[in-house]
């Protein structure tokens, strides 16, 4: 299956040559959740305050079926 | 006021208003800025007195006749009648002041204890180098007067916190977060959640950044950062890292000061629950919901 994952301000830096204007496509062979995911493309978890699944909220082991938008996020302060 | 200033005041409203052709070749009664200082001065009352009482009788001070159709006079008196606090005159916080004053909202509540500094040269509206050193809240006020002399202003050049919040922001229609932290957001939610008024919330890293209303009863920041303990702002935080260009604060502000109108005017569709993200240098503007499960 296939996910689109697109990667937020500071999370951009773990994957060489991302291009925040396409995301990054990932294909998977079976069902997996979104720590699993973070893990398999070298994303510290610990560094996530947010995901979103097609648009909506989702926690950490929520589980994803495929052919869906990834949106990672770290927690950003500044004013 | 008494009943006989006021009769005093309205009556020489009228007499100093009259009628002017807008952008689209309309007729309107309009009182220009240069009568409304000087009615404010013989009758000893605020700019904001002579404003309000001439948008009662439907007449438009001048400045305000290029917001029509979008603004109407009616809407125009709400804003008026409106307080709105905002807390931080930084990055945010100064963009969303002098939109706010030109706007049109009646009375701003101003916080900030910093002074401005060079550092915040590459991105803080009010700080020019003749504000250097200076005190953000004292020339928010100043800047604010310059735009537009019927906005009353408080402003407190104080760090907020649970001891002097209440006092300063109860009354505010709608309050702002204009600050550069998350532990003193935190403290900004719970005094919102307390005093029971919305929240602007908005925040930014390089550029990129985010805006989300939070309404009292809303889960709000928690959303956004978890459990606020686990929120230690450190050198390695996004935004310290990134840094944060002019660009991103100027249009983050414009949309928090949208999302004032919006509730104030009970227009539009406010994002609440809902995170608006931009990135500017894709150009990609998305909303995100949080589920009520999460």
């Amino acid at each position: 299956m296939s996910l689109k994952i697109l990667l937020s301000s500071s999370l951009r830096k773990y994957i060489s040559g991302y291009d925040p204007a396409k995301g990054m496509s990932f294909s998977v062979d079976e069902e997996i959740t979104v720590e699993e995911l973070c893990e398999r493309i070298n994303i510290p978890c610990d560094k996530i305050k947010i995901i979103m699944v097609n648009g909506k909220s989702k926690p950490m082991d929520h589980v994803l079926k495929g052919d869906e938008r990834v949106g990672l996020f770290p927690p950003i302060g500044g004013g | 006021m008494s009943a006989k200033k006021q009769i005093n005041i309205q009556k020489l409203i009228r007499s100093k208003s009259k009628k002017a052709g807008d952008a689209a070749g309309r007729e309107a009664l309009v009182l220009e800025d240069a009568h409304a200082l000087k009615i404010a001065k013989e009758c000893g009352c605020k700019v904001y007195d002579v404003y309000v009482n001439a948008l009662k009788e439907g007449i438009c001070p001048y400045r305000y006749l290029r917001n029509r159709e979008t603004i109407s006079l009616k809407e125009q008196l709400r804003l008026a009648e409106s307080r709105v606090a905002v807390i931080g005159a930084g990055g945010l916080g100064g963009q969303v002041i002098l939109l706010l004053a030109r706007i049109g909202i009646g009375h701003l509540v101003i916080v900030d204890r910093d002074v401005f500094e060079e550092t915040n040269l590459n991105r803080q509206a009010l700080c020019s180098n003749n504000t250097l050193g200076k005190s953000k809240a004292k020339e928010a006020l100043a800047a604010v007067g310059a735009v537009n002399p019927s906005v009353k202003v408080s402003a407190y050049p104080v760090k907020l916190d649970f001891s002097n919040a209440f006092e300063m922001l109860s009354g505010s229609d709608v309050i702002v977060d204009g600050l550069d932290n998350i532990s003193d957001r935190f403290v900004l939610e719970e005094v919102c959640k307390k005093l029971g008024i919305p929240l602007i919330h908005g925040a930014l890293a390089g550029f990129e950044g985010r805006v989300m209303t939070i309404f009292p009863d809303d889960p709000g920041l928690k959303n956004l950062y978890g459990n606020k303990k686990a929120n230690k702002n450190s050198s390695k935080s996004p935004e310290a890292v990134l840094g944060i260009p002019a660009l991103t604060p100027c249009l983050i502000a414009t949309l928090q000061a949208m999302e004032v109108l919006k509730i104030i005017l009970k227009r539009g569709e406010i994002f609440k629950n809902a995170m608006l993200y931009v990135d500017l240098e894709t150009g990609l503007m998305n909303d995100f919901v949080f589920e009520k499960n999460e």
